[in-house]
């Protein structure tokens, strides 16, 4: 069960662990649950708990952006380590999402 | 002097956490960099990925769904080298992802095989005896 938190017009969901293949199908279901029982609210992921990410979980996010996007609702990541940002860097992602340093920054971007 | 050790992995998702565990556990051993332990962690958990999700996606009858991780090392030079019996599939010839597509949810994915690329200086690839053979090399600090 993921852990989430309402802020004002948003929910913020905390993921931690790792983001993977293996966990990937359990985690996908779980946010798509949230993004539809939350009908108008953006959603922000602090990724400060997620030690380690690979395509699996990319794909997660870029899905759930293209849905929220779809609904006008927005998507904000916040608290990427360095291993988690590299991955975004790499396929070139990075300013295709709303990145920020810290939950506080993502929560007052809204 | 060549370092090496080998270690065959069921190919279920379970199985991925463990990979990363013992070729983690293996580049610590040699006192590789964090950097690049990071690198060819993430680059075998993306082609074992692939071999978990899709080399015996149809087969049914295969008892063997397997699959093998060797690394070795050789001075500065890691080899990984990942062993499966599945459909014969290139990974160099996988397609890269195209960003807009995944946006629009027209052609989701292309990003592992990608990824794979990146972390590592080289992969060839063959298909002898009925296996696919991937290795991934990389040069360290």
């Amino acid at each position: 069960m993921i852990k989430t938190k309402q802020a004002g017009n948003s929910i913020i969901v905390y993921l931690k662990g790792r983001l993977d293949v293996h966990l990937s199908a359990e985690i996908e279901k779980e946010l798509n649950k949230l993004i539809d029982e939350n009908t108008k609210a953006d959603l922000i992921i602090n990724m400060r708990e997620v030690e380690y990410m690979s395509s699996s979980g990319l794909r997660i996010l870029v899905a759930a952006m293209r849905i929220l996007k779809e609904k006008d609702r927005s998507l904000r990541l916040c608290a990427l380590n360095s291993a988690v940002r590299k991955v975004f860097e790499v396929v070139e992602l990075i300013d295709m999402f709303e990145v920020y340093d810290t939950e506080e920054e993502a929560v007052q971007a809204s | 002097m060549v370092l090496k050790t080998k270690k065959i992995f069921k190919a279920e998702k379970e199985s991925v956490p463990t990979v990363k565990k013992f070729v983690e556990g293996q580049l610590l051993l040699w006192d590789l960099h964090e950097d690049d332990i990071k690198d060819i962690v993430l680059a075998c958990d993306e082609a074992c990925a692939n071999i978990v999700m899709y080399a015996y996606k149809d087969d049914k009858n295969n008892s063997k769904k397997n699959f093998s991780i060797e690394l070795k090392k050789r001075g500065k030079i890691v080899k990984i080298i990942i062993t499966d019996n599945g459909k014969e599939f290139n990974i160099l010839n996988s397609p890269p992802p195209d960003i807009k597509q995944n946006l629009k949810g027209k052609r989701e994915g292309g990003f592992g095989v990608f990824l794979m690329k990146n972390m590592m200086d080289r992969i060839k690839y063959k298909y002898e005896e009925e296996k696919n053979i991937v290795k991934l090399i990389k040069k360290t600090i």
